[in-house]
């Protein structure tokens, strides 16, 4: 028997060396140690052996079962997790759990409303549809002033456009609310312009709102440079000059340090600055409209479009993209 | 409006580089569209004077110039015919550039070697055609660099100039704002004429204001016995450096004149002009006229004319006729500056479709006063150019004076609006400079009488506002408001957390134009009473031709964006969603409210060679829907509907509660066919306004079970056209004890099942909080149930 125990010792080394996969070692398992294996048979033997050997052949039996049950936890772990009883071929691709994604736009239009909302700014919204008033007349366009030519529109009958601009939110703000207000006013406006790559005859605007007791164009300054620094998340100077908008006065285009160059790249046209909003002071003649008191209460507004924005941001080089819903743009951002 | 530096430098000494300029010109509300520098291609020219003129031995066509540069004597071989000996010409000797790039080297021209080029007024580049060589007069410096001696080393600025600010339309404008800014003089021209007083100006003509409304003044000279011609070089490079090309010596003063002062002109032939008498007058409906650009126009009766007694002469501050105009043969010029109503030559100028660099000056509002000097300048101009003799004095009909505009300024006002300190002497010296003759009132405040240039001021803001932009917007500290916290009152709308919702169950975003093609209905196949085409808003003006009216749906766009990703590029998986506008006119009233619009083709997932690809078409349009309006805490229920867009076999109707929110389905083929899309597209529609303060945002929490829950499957054969969701409605409304969630988990047609029939599994969930459920009563519960299903959906037990 000894001998026998031998030769199954050997058969037991060669079967585990031969053995790749772990339904193999399985079937060793039942082979050897299961309980109609090779090993438990000899273990029923037993009883028919002299007092001399048991003690011996027990031995013997124990550490082939040992060995056995070392064996299989070795192999096994070797090959666990690894059905196949393949080596991983680790440059295989992963599997890509799709994103969804906001569009470009809304996640500026996100972004630009978690900074004004840090800074107590209230949202507010207006229709499309507009009214001529609203769109012009309140906002202190004279009817036959040239400055509606800078506003060539969508008309839709004779007395509503489709609005050019977001201030109208504005007026219907101020007709609501009184002072103080802190509003801000995200939306699309439309232009009758024709579509290429710098046109856009839809396009959205962010319009900013600050009325109270003690409001100047120095708190205008002040709003405008916090706001650039968080929205381009690096230290923007802002610098204001001279303009004209006739719900404004003074006014100012406003520009700030080019977020891309240091001293000049083709986007500011090597200026090292960009011109990205227009602001100013209420003018009087809104707040007349409004029933506010203008020698009470001042206040600031400011307003850009949001495609110019994300552009800058984004060093995009054709405002088309915006629309065209290019799944190969849109999961760029 | 166009200005150069040197021009610019003849009314002002700014001492600031071409470079300085530019940006100062910004700080003073100027902008700048392009600065650059002109004639860069223009490159060693000097003045020379042509000693002999001979022959070519070889051809009859050319000539042999020997010329005097200053510095050395060149045989240059000439083509043209206008030159003689003693001609002071301009000279591009050996290696002199021309504008494109033309390099002047030595060169044989049939047997005789030129040293350089004799050169014309269009080789220059400062004129757009040319007869023959430039002749430069007599006095020109011989030896000069021609570019020195003409002003040719200069910038061009083109301008943006604000709609409120006419003044800046002429170069003095500029000039008076830049002097104030710092705090230079200015220097206007001088205007001395050499009037013959023998004849008096209103001997000669007359001028009669018959519109006094729409004219208020009206100015003009005499000038007989004028030469018409070309103007001298000094001239041409002018006008042609600011983009005006020179046509003759007196229309050039006009325009030279246009540029300074910045007040259009006219002149007339006033031969043309009968009994030379001038009326001011309105257009009778339907007469007609031929302006100087040859086209006849078709006036009306509130369109101003000048006119002689028998015809229109000039359609009033937009372009003069073409009977009455300058030409070859004038002698005599009637000159009229006059002053317009801004809104009448702005409406009569948007109807003709008709804009003009007088137009554009005049609808802005002219300078009432400055059109004396404007037409005693141009004038002089005239004169100087095209000789003559100025009739003594001028006509200046003016019946009713326009009244000067007084403003009263609070010094305290200015620094309370632009948080600043600037001095009250500061203030009033910016006033001073920019011409506004400030009075001090009291300590408070100051009174300023405005100049008849300065149109865009009546109100002490923009006295506020001059101050800001002289004393400079970057001196304007920056402070961080101190304001009042307050409430956020705004909430956002379900739209933002549909977004979200979608956009965590993988969907993109996409953004559209609100418009779309009224022709698409027919095109697709939409029937007239079909919601989306009965209420649609038309736009009355639209540049783009398929975009006539705005969206009454957000398919058509969703298509087109499927048919860019899918047809055009092969991206064949797509899942979308629009949250957006559309529009409606119902009852006269317009509506614009939210909708929501998802598309989905193709697979639900990546194709990867770890999964199959598997396209979910209607159910997993259905269970994004489903997986939303868990996240708003709602429910919705479907239900069989018909709908041009939908096939037939799936077109579906969606409700919540009592309302129909949204439909869903399979788009029919004739749709996607228009666009070339072959693959199977889905849809699904909800309108947010009907979900609007619905949703749940605040969700209560639950106890989790403590005892483990029993779960039994259990598949039953049913006639293929019931629907599984009636028999899960009934297991879930069945009041069965103990039964905590019911649901669909397979459905199986095949071999195995009898034909018009089907196997549905439902999987229920049985669970007591209070104990472990033993199998034994749970398959008491669970029998009932198949017992009862039997029956009343003659259904069988699948083995």
């Amino acid at each position: 028997m000894e001998n026998e125990l031998n030769l199954l010792a050997a058969e037991i080394d060669k079967d585990f060396e031969t053995a790749t996969e772990s339904k193999a070692l399985e079937n060793l398992r039942i082979k050897y140690v299961g309980k109609k294996g090779a090993i438990s048979a000899y273990y029923e033997k037993m009883g028919k052996l002299s007092k001399e050997e048991r003690p011996k052949i027990g031995q013997l039996l124990n550490s082939l079962k040992n060995k056995v049950e070392s064996l299989l936890t070795e192999k096994l772990e070797k090959f666990s997790g690894n059905t196949n009883n393949e080596i991983i071929d680790f440059s295989m691709p992963g599997y890509k759990l799709p994103a969804g994604k906001y569009h470009l736009i809304s996640q500026t239009i996100r972004r630009i409303k978690e900074i004004f909302r840090t800074l107590n700014f209230d949202i507010a919204e207006g229709p499309e549809i507009e009214t001529e008033y609203y769109n012009f007349e309140a906002l202190n366009f004279p009817p036959h002033h040239p400055a509606r030519d800078m506003q060539d529109s969508f008309h839709i009958d004779k007395g509503h456009v489709l609005r050019t601009h977001t201030s109208p939110v504005q007026v219907r703000t101020m007709e609501k609310c009184k002072p103080p207000l802190k509003i801000i006013s995200i939306g699309k406006c439309y232009r009758n312009d024709p579509l290429d790559a710098s046109h856009l005859p839809m396009f959205q605007q962010i319009e900013g709102l600050m009325v109270d007791e003690d409001i100047n164009f120095s708190d205008l300054k002040g709003v405008l440079k916090i706001f650039f620094s968080e929205f381009f998340q690096k230290k923007t100077n802002i610098r204001l000059n001279p303009s004209f908008f006739p719900f404004t006065e003074p006014s100012a285009e406003v520009s700030v340090t080019c977020p891309i160059c240091q001293s000049g790249c083709p986007l500011c046209k090597k200026s090292g600055w960009i011109e990205l909003f227009g602001a100013g002071m209420v003018d009087p003649n809104v707040f007349r409209n409004v029933k506010y008191d203008s020698e009470k209460y001042t206040g600031f507004a400011f307003g850009g479009g949001i495609e110019r924005l994300t552009i800058i941001k984004h060093s995009i080089n054709d405002i088309r993209h915006f629309y065209e819903n290019d799944i190969r743009f849109l999961n760029q951002f | 409006m166009k200005i150069t530096y040197n021009w610019l430098k003849e009314y002002i000494d700014t001492g600031l580089s071409p470079e300085e300029l530019h940006r100062k010109l910004f700080t003073i509300g100027i902008g700048v569209e392009t600065f650059e520098p002109l004639y860069t291609g223009l490159n060693k020219i000097v003045i020379g004077q042509i000693l002999k003129v001979e022959k070519h031995p070889n051809a009859d066509k050319l000539t042999v110039c020997e010329v005097d540069t200053g510095t050395e004597k060149l045989v240059i071989v000439c083509g043209a015919k206008n030159h003689k000996a003693g001609d002071r010409v301009a000279v591009a000797v050996n290696g002199a550039t021309l504008p494109g790039g033309f390099i002047i080297k030595k060169v044989d021209l049939r047997g005789v070697e030129s040293n350089g080029m004799l050169c014309s007024e269009k080789e220059l580049g400062i004129a757009d055609s040319a007869n023959g060589i430039m002749i430069l007069p007599p006095d020109a410096p011989l030896g000069m660099d021609f570019k020195a001696a003409y002003g040719l080393n200069d910038w061009l600025y083109d301008l943006e100039i604000m709609p409120n600010k006419p003044e800046y339309l002429g170069i003095i404008g500029i000039a008076r704002v830049l002097s104030a800014a710092l705090n230079k003089p200015v220097k206007i021209p001088e205007v001395k004429l050499l009037e013959d007083n023998m004849v008096k100006t209103k001997d000669l003509v007359k001028v009669k204001i018959e519109a006094k409304d729409l004219c208020p003044r009206y100015a003009a000279r005499y000038i007989s016995g004028v030469q018409p011609g070309i103007s001298p070089v000094w001239m041409q490079v002018r006008l042609h450096s600011v983009g005006i090309r020179a046509i003759s010596n007196i229309v050039d003063a006009t325009n030279y004149a246009l540029i300074e002062t910045g007040h259009p002109l006219h002149a007339f032939d006033a031969e043309l002009v009968s009994e030379r008498t001038v009326v001011i007058r309105k257009a009778s409906d339907g007469e007609e006229m031929i302006t100087l650009d040859g086209v006849k126009r078709k006036l009306d009766k509130e369109m101003l004319l000048i006119t002689d007694p028998h015809k229109p002469i000039a359609l009033a501050g937009i372009m003069g006729g073409q009977v009455s105009e300058i030409n070859s043969k004038t002698k005599n010029v009637i000159l009229e500056s006059a002053y317009f109503n801004p809104v009448s030559i702005r409406k009569t100028s948007k109807r003709l479709v008709l804009m003009t660099e007088a137009s554009y000056r005049f609808e802005r509002g002219a300078d009432y006063d400055g059109i004396i000097f404007a037409l005693n300048r141009t004038t002089q101009l005239i004169n100087q150019l095209a000789g003559g003799q100025i009739a003594s004095g001028l006509i200046d009909e003016y019946p009713e004076k326009i009244k000067t505009v007084s403003v009263t300024t609070r010094y305290k006002r200015v620094n309370k609006i632009l948080g600043t300190n600037i001095p009250e002497e500061e203030m009033l010296n910016i006033c001073r400079g920019l011409g506004f003759l400030p009075e001090k009132n009291d300590a408070d405040s100051f009174t300023v009488t405005v100049p008849s240039f300065r149109v865009d001021i009546d109100r002490e803001i923009d006295i506020v506002e001059e101050i800001a932009v002289i004393y400079g917007y970057d001196k304007i500290p920056e402070r961080f408001p101190r304001i009042e916290l307050t409430q956020i009152i705004s909430k956002p709308g379900i739209a933002e957390t549909v977004k979200n919702s979608l956009i965590q169950r993988g969907l993109n975003e996409v953004i559209n134009f609100s418009f779309m093609d009224k022709s698409w209905f027919d095109k697709a196949g939409i029937s007239p009473n079909n919601p989306i085409r009965t209420s649609y808003v038309p736009l009355l003006n639209h540049l783009i031709e398929n975009w006539n009216i705005l969206r009454s749906s957000l398919l058509p766009n969703l298509i087109n964006n499927v048919a860019l990703n899918s047809v055009s590029h092969g991206n064949k998986d797509l899942k979308l969603f629009e949250a957006g506008k559309v529009f409606n006119l119902n009852a006269g009233q317009y509506s614009e409210y939210a909708e929501l619009g998802i598309v989905v083709t193709g697979s639900m997932g990546p194709a990867s060679w770890l999964q199959k690809q598997n396209e979910g078409g209607f159910f997993f349009l259905k269970g994004l829907l489903e997986g939303l309006f868990h996240d708003l805490g709602l429910s919705f229920e479907l239900r069989d509907a018909t709908n041009d867009l939908f096939d037939s076999a799936c077109a579906v109707e969606i409700i919540n509660g009592d309302d129909k929110i949204g439909i869903i389905g399979e788009l029919r083929s004739k749709i996607l066919k228009l666009q070339d899309i072959k693959e199977r597209v889905y849809y699904a529609e909800l309108d947010l306004r009907l979900l609007e303060g619905k949703q749940k945002d605040k969700k209560e929490f639950s106890q989790l079970p403590k005892f483990p829950s029993n779960r039994r499957d259990i598949s039953f054969i049913v006639a293929s056209d019931l629907k599984a969701g009636e028999i899960l409605s009934y297991i879930q409304k069945g009041g069965f004890s103990k039964l905590e969630n019911a649901e669909i988990v397979d459905l199986y047609r095949g071999d195995s099942i009898e034909k018009g029939k089907k196997s549905v599994t439902y999987s229920l969930t049985y669970r007591d909080n209070t104990k472990t459920l033993t199998d034994g009563e749970v398959d008491s519960i669970n029998n009932d149930i198949i017992q009862k299903v039997m029956s009343i959906f003659s259904a069988t037990i699948r083995q």
